[in-house]
């Protein structure tokens, strides 16, 4: 009877041992797809893998899509469990086209490097988007380890996050989330290179950035932009150096627009977008494409992405509602005013479907001149590209119409749709929750958007004509002939990355 | 017992289970069938755009139509994401000429158009002939419509007068493609006795512009089109923006397009681009028949009440595109007046004339106020204000018949309606309804030309008026403190001042302030003598000095063409720069404005500079004003980049909203017309301005435009509350003692400046002495919103209950509803449909989910 207890007691310690061991270790990160991807970013490159201003599908282009994967469920180790995937689109999309099983087609994943976990936007660091800059970098933020990722991309699409390529940000701000890169004079001094990087909680809901002297060994500088709400996301107006800051939610009844220059010194100035949208969150900005740098005119409109929660809940709650009850694309005057700050009027607003979330330019270029398409005289304005996350949809506003072109929503819309899988009738065309979003200008006047489904962990791929964007989908080069190319699916439109499992 | 509530239950006559929609943004009515009831009865069809499908709404009881199952709303599946809706009336007849009662004509169309991917834009035709309610046919409009178009907005009409003979039944729908496209699909009734619709072949009229909105005049004989873009070319004028009106009299293919200016001409280059005419529109509306107007008489202490005046011919409504409207632009943003007969002329375009106007007539008692400071009529009715911008406008008119049609009003025949604002119940003849980006839905009294307020505008403790007043500091040893003067023209009732007096305190500055209702808006403003001008504070400039010894600043940043940012458009006459205005370089020193350059062509300047929104150039170190010496201003070399503040040179006027608002001139003797200053709307807003000075005027004009028409009596008023009231003239209270009627035109501010003591001068206060004060409008715009939620407001519809069957008789489906008041149905994006009456209180706004 001791012997079977001493038995029994010795069976317990080691179970209870093993119970308290810290040795076990998450698996990690899937390095041959994307798993919840977040931040898209496209680049072009010549043939020596040098970055390069030009047109997808002009000779020696080559396009490169990054994608940020979150490892949003924490499958994997939350401080490694992030990634960030160099893709060549071109091995993706040329012929023969791969079979669904798998969709990264030998030669089509460059490079991948491990970051942390819930990363956030990405900012791609290399001479067209910051010029001076020599070599290249994609910046992406991580929540779960509060640092700046600075990796290293090198002219293979390797990449590389060595020493001091995790740069700490502020400890007392939590959730860095968006990245922007800022590149030139600044007060007075020429040649700067900066990163801003928001947080989502901050003290008391305060606004508050992170500048990172890319060039002065990542030394930060906190900006303040006041305390009515958290900063969600920038964009950089290099013509007017001013950066704009969209927002979470932080306070009902407000929800402020916030920008400031960086040519000199400036305090954070600011619109009330809810003054205008009741119950309007800004999540994305994108601005127009018409600022021309010879002449010091700034963009002359930025257009917002909206979610519009119900107001009375958050003002009888004091919180904002998980839920949104809509969404809204808002269109803004940016012209300068006689102070010499963006005018800040509201032009329009189109309702839109709800989760708007990124939101991106399209351009509308001839072919002939590589110019923004004139028609009768008048340069058309923007095709604006939003993603709405909670009704599964990507929406087309065409600003020179002033409505919504196009909803990206169900499968079943294309005629003899068969592929990729699964496309089911009635299931979301783009993937579950379509989030993060990127646009890549071709050579043939037509555009591509890759959108990133968060929940199904693929990149949707569509080429459109952005000079007729009601139409669709529509064939580009490498879909018009499918017995040529060997793709058998619908006409621009195919898709990168298996689904998550 | 329980299986008695049970039983009852199960027999009610339509179990609710909530509507189920999902993100309608669109919302018609119609008349047809459906499942609901075996017979013909009116509905609101409702695009139920996330959904991809639509709902028929009920407008008798507000409760869906069902489906078979009983247990979920009636789903119309439709193309994906219907975002439009059209519906008209056939106007059937028998052989004898009489009418019929028939099911009407409804279409919907989806984002962009297209119902399929790359099919290109059609209509849906909806099935309201039977109780099947589905989508019957497709109206292809791809090949009719130039490829990549997209359709923009629709509407429906009638093919023909309601007086032409009728021959067959026909109704119209109205297709706005871009591309400038109109497309016209004529629907007839299938001869086959089904009472089915028919369409036919589409055709389309070629537009130069892309439409927005689509109204269609109550005979048919025309059709309002809003458009961003311009519509035609006056050869004198320029281009003409505004409201395109097509003839629809006969063959609209063929119909000639007149532009209707949406304003007045621009008349120089403060708005870039070729000589212009109007402001481009977004919305359009049509009320069915002439509005009755009030009378504008002061002697009648009734007559904003008295509706005794038809417009000649209905107005058309239009709200104005964000764009082209401001108050640095031609005209004022809101939702403008424009009468269709008129003729173009450079002052007005095609708006309504201003009817509150002294000198066109004199019943209407003007401004007492000293003769230079008081301001003139607009040549044009102005725009009505809505918060935010106006996306959508509906007009709704006096019921059919029933209680609430009103037909007591001095003008017989006119029928009127009750609308009601907290402030009180007025009758009216039309209602405009504006739904706005906001959110709400503001009305628009078109009787009174002017939006209803929640609060009077010129009465009580809410009225238009100054409400706190922070006073100058007081003056030190040897200097004067800054004051205004109380003229014993306007001072506060019950007070005896024989003569006048500097006021310097909190209450006795607010009291010799004139505001004007209508014109003063809520903001905060200063008084400041040499006080930094609006915006040009502490601003990074850039001073450098040709080689032939001028010296210039510009608010910028970088000094060569491609790297100037920054810049702040210093001769922008809106920020009221002057010549003899001080430059003041914060610590170092001082100098004075030569000139105020819009353009820099100088020669002497080092090349590769570039001043790309102008520059000041200053006066040299000896001249008057000029502090700084040779050494700090001529400093030769590379230019410098100090911190700059642009002061003005004496007494200068801003509020936030406006900023610069003029230079009043301190007043030294008690003659209440020695240095009166006011901001005052005059004619030199319309007219082409060359010089600084002048340019600058014209800015201020703008500045000073009529915000609002206020509905409040003129002076003795007829029901005063106090003694106060009940006097005249100006019976109205302290700041308004000038005012006989709140309807005339007056300076959006007005005072004299005077400096305790009344030192002679050349006395003067000190530098950055200044008064504050807070004024309020008055003015609480009406609007309605659900009681929850209401996000993303679309387009409201008007719907009378009251009204009588195409036949002529009393509709079954209203029993019990015969003195209902008018309706309006606004389809919100959070999933629910708002309804309400104008002539109900907010307490009674339904929402259908």
């Amino acid at each position: 009877m001791g012997t079977r207890s001493a038995r029994l007691l010795a069976s317990s310690a080691l179970l209870l041992a093993l119970a308290c061991s810290d040795t076990t270790r998450s698996p990690p990160p899937f390095t041959d797809r994307f798993y919840y991807p977040t931040g898209l970013a496209v680049r072009h490159v010549d043939d020596a893998g040098a970055a390069l201003d030009c047109r997808g599908g002009d000779p020696g282009c080559h396009t490169r899509l990054l994608v940020a994967s979150s490892n949003f469920d924490l499958r994997f180790d939350s401080a490694t469990g992030g990634t960030v995937m160099d893709v060549n689109v071109d091995a993706v999309l040329q012929p023969p086209q791969q079979s669904l099983q798998p969709l990264l087609p030998g030669g089509a994943q460059l490079g991948l490097a491990r970051i942390g976990s819930f990363a956030g936007e990405l900012a791609v660091l290399d001479k067209t988007t910051c010029p001076g800059f020599e070599g290249a970098q994609v910046l992406v933020a991580s929540r779960s380890q509060n640092a700046l990722y600075r990796v290293t991309i090198d002219p293979t699409g390797q990449l590389t996050c060595g020493a001091g390529c995790a740069v700490p940000l502020e400890s007392t701000f939590g959730d860095p989330y968006g990245v922007t890169v800022a590149c030139g004079t600044f007060d007075g001094i020429p040649q700067q290179q900066r990163a801003f990087v928001t947080y989502l909680r901050t003290p008391n809901s305060e606004g508050q950035l992170s500048q990172i002297d890319l060039t002065n060994n990542n030394a930060r500088t906190q900006k303040d932009l006041g305390s009515i709400a958290p900063a969600h996301g920038t964009v950089y107006d290099p013509v007017s150096t001013r950066l704009f800051a969209t927002e979470r939610f932080g306070e009902v009844g407000k929800s402020p627009l916030r920008w400031f220059s960086l040519a000199a010194p400036e305090t954070p100035s600011s619109a009330d977008i809810y003054s205008l949208i009741r119950g309007a969150e800004v999540r994305g900005m994108a601005l127009s494409t018409d600022a021309d740098a010879t002449t010091s005119t700034p963009p002359s409109r930025g257009y917002l992405a909206l979610r519009i929660y119900d107001a009375d809940v958050a003002t009888s709650t004091g919180v904002r509602p998980s839920a949104d009850v809509g969404g809204a694309l808002a269109v803004m005057d940016l012209t300068q005013g006689p102070s010499g700050q963006p005018a800040m009027h509201l032009l329009n607003v189109v309702p839109i479907d709800r989760g708007a979330s990124e939101i991106r330019i399209v351009p509308r270029l001839d072919p002939t001149t590589g110019l923004q398409k004139v028609v009768a005289g008048n340069r058309l304005r923007d095709l604006v590209a939003v993603t709405c996350t909670d009704d599964n949809t990507v929406a087309l506003y065409d600003d020179d119409t002033g409505a919504v072109s196009k909803v990206f929503d169900i499968c079943g819309g294309i005629p003899g749709e068969t592929e990729p899988l699964p496309c089911a009738l009635g299931d979301p065309l783009m993937g579950k929750q379509p989030f993060g979003l990127a646009v890549e200008k071709l050579a043939n006047g037509h555009a591509r958007l890759y959108v990133g489904s968060f929940d199904r962990s693929w990149v949707n791929v569509i080429e459109i004509d952005p000079l007729n964007p009601a139409a669709g989908p529509v064939a580009g080069p490498t879909t018009a002939n499918p017995a040529a190319t060997g793709i058998t699916g619908p006409a621009g439109w195919v898709r990168i990355g298996p689904e998550r499992q | 017992m329980a299986l008695a509530v049970l039983g009852l239950a199960a027999c009610s006559a339509q179990p609710s289970v909530g509507s189920r929609l999902n993100g309608p943004t669109a919302a018609v009515a119609f008349r047809g069938f459906s499942r609901k009831g075996a017979l013909i009865q009116d509905y609101v069809a409702v695009a139920s755009s996330r959904g991809d499908e639509l709902r028929f709404l009920d407008p008798a009881d507000l409760q869906p139509v069902l489906s078979p199952g009983a247990v979920f709303p009636l789903s119309i599946p439709t193309a994906p994401r219907p975002l439009l809706l059209a519906s008209a009336a056939l106007r059937d007849v028998d052989a004898a000429d009489n009418r019929l009662d028939l099911a009407d004509v409804l279409v919907a169309a989806s984002a962009g158009g297209a119902g399929t991917e790359g099919s290109g834009p059609s209509l849906q035709l909806i099935e309201t002939w039977d109780a099947t309610s589905r989508v019957a046919q497709d109206v292809p409009l791809a090949g009719v419509l130039a490829a990549g178009s997209e359709i923009l907005c629709l509407a429906g009409m009638p093919a023909r007068g309601l007086t032409s003979p009728f021959g067959s039944a026909n109704a119209r729908i109205l297709v706005g493609a871009s591309g400038g496209q109109l497309a016209v699909v004529e629907f007839t009734r299938a001869t086959d006795g089904s009472g089915a619709v028919v369409p036919g072949t589409p055709v389309v009229k070629s537009l130069v512009f892309d439409p927005i909105d689509i109204a269609a005049s109550p005979d048919g004989a025309a059709i309002y089109i809003a458009t961003r873009d311009p519509i035609a070319t006056d050869a004198t004028l320029g281009a003409v923006f505004g409201v395109a009106k097509v003839d629809a009299s006969g063959d609209i293919v063929a119909g000639a397009v007149t532009a209707l200016a949406a304003g007045p001409q621009d008349p120089d280059s403060i708005t870039p681009g070729p000589p212009r005419i109007g402001a481009g529109t977004i919305a359009v509306a049509v009320p069915p028949a002439a509005v009755p107007e009030r009378s504008v008489d002061s002697s009648v202490g009734t007559s904003v009440d008295q509706l005794v005046t038809v417009t000649p011919t209905p107005f058309v409504y239009a709200g104005l595109d964000p764009d082209s409207c401001g108050n640095t632009k031609p005209i004022n943003c809101g939702v403008v007046t424009i009468d269709p007969n008129s003729t173009l002329n450079p002052g007005a375009g095609n708006l309504a004339t201003d009817r509150a106007d002294p000198l066109a007539n004199t019943a209407l008692f003007p401004d007492l106020g000293p003769p230079a400071t008081v301001a003139v009529a607009q040549p044009y009715r102005a725009p009505m204000p809505v918060p935010g911008v106006p996306l959508h406008i509906a007009i709704g008119v006096p019921p059919a018949s029933g209680s609430q049609r009103l037909a007591n009003d001095p003008l017989p025949g006119t029928a009127l309606f009750a609308l009601a604002p907290v402030a009180g119940t007025r009758n009216t003849g039309a209602v405009a309804m504006i739904s706005s980006s906001i959110g709400n839905v503001y009305w628009l009294d078109l009787s009174r030309f002017s939006p209803p307020s929640d609060l009077s505008v010129a009465r009580g403790s809410t009225r238009v008026s100054v409400t706190t007043v922070t006073p100058a500091a007081a003056a030190a040893a040897g200097e004067n403190q800054l004051g205004l003067w109380q003229d014993t023209d306007n001072q506060p009732f019950g007070s005896t001042l024989a003569v006048a007096q500097v006021n310097v305190d909190a209450a006795g500055l607010a009291s010799a302030i004139d505001v004007w209702p209508g014109f003063t808006d809520a903001d905060t403003w200063t008084l400041a003598y040499q006080g930094a001008l609006p915006f040009l504070s502490s601003r990074p400039g850039l001073l450098i000095t040709s080689t032939a010894g001028t010296p210039y600043v510009a608010l910028q940043t970088g000094t060569s063409a491609g790297a100037v940012v920054l810049t702040t458009p210093i001769a922008d006459p809106s920020l009221g720069v002057l010549p003899g205005d001080i430059v003041e370089l914060p610590g170092v020193c001082e100098a004075s404005v030569a000139a105020v350059l819009a353009v820099v062509s100088d020669p002497n300047l080092s090349a590769g500079v570039s001043f790309p929104r102008g520059a000041l150039q200053l006066n040299v170190p000896g001249s008057p004003g000029v502090t700084c010496t040779a050494d700090q201003l001529l400093a030769a070399g590379p230019p410098s980049v100090p911190t700059i503040t642009v002061r003005a040179s004496g007494m200068v006027l801003s509020n936030t909203k406006l900023g610069h608002l003029g230079r009043p001139a301190i007043a030294r003797t008690t003659d209440s017309t020695e240095n009166a200053f006011s901001v005052a709307w005059n004619a030199g807003d319309l007219g082409a301005a060359s010089t600084t000075d002048a340019l600058v005027a014209r800015s201020l004009a703008r500045k000073a435009r009529r915000l609002f028409y206020p509905s409040d009596a003129p002076c003795p008023i007829a029901s005063p509350a106090n003694a106060e009231e009940a006097s005249s003239p100006g019976c109205y209270s302290t700041g308004l003692r000038r005012l006989r009627d709140p309807l005339a035109p007056g300076p959006i501010i007005r005072f004299r400046v005077g400096l305790g003591g009344n030192p002679p001068a050349p006395a003067v206060p000190p530098r950055d002495a200044s008064i504050v004060f807070v004024t309020q409008a008055g003015l609480s715009q009406t609007f309605r919103k659900p009681v929850t939620g209401g996000a993303g407001a679309g387009a409201a519809i008007f719907f009378d209950r009251t009204a009588l069957d195409p036949t002529g008789k009393t509709k079954l489906q209203f029993a019990g509803h015969e003195n209902d008041p008018i309706f309006f149905f606004v389809p919100y994006l959070d999933d629910q449909v708002m309804a309400f009456s104008p002539t109900q209180s907010s307490a009674q706004v339904s929402s259908i989910r």
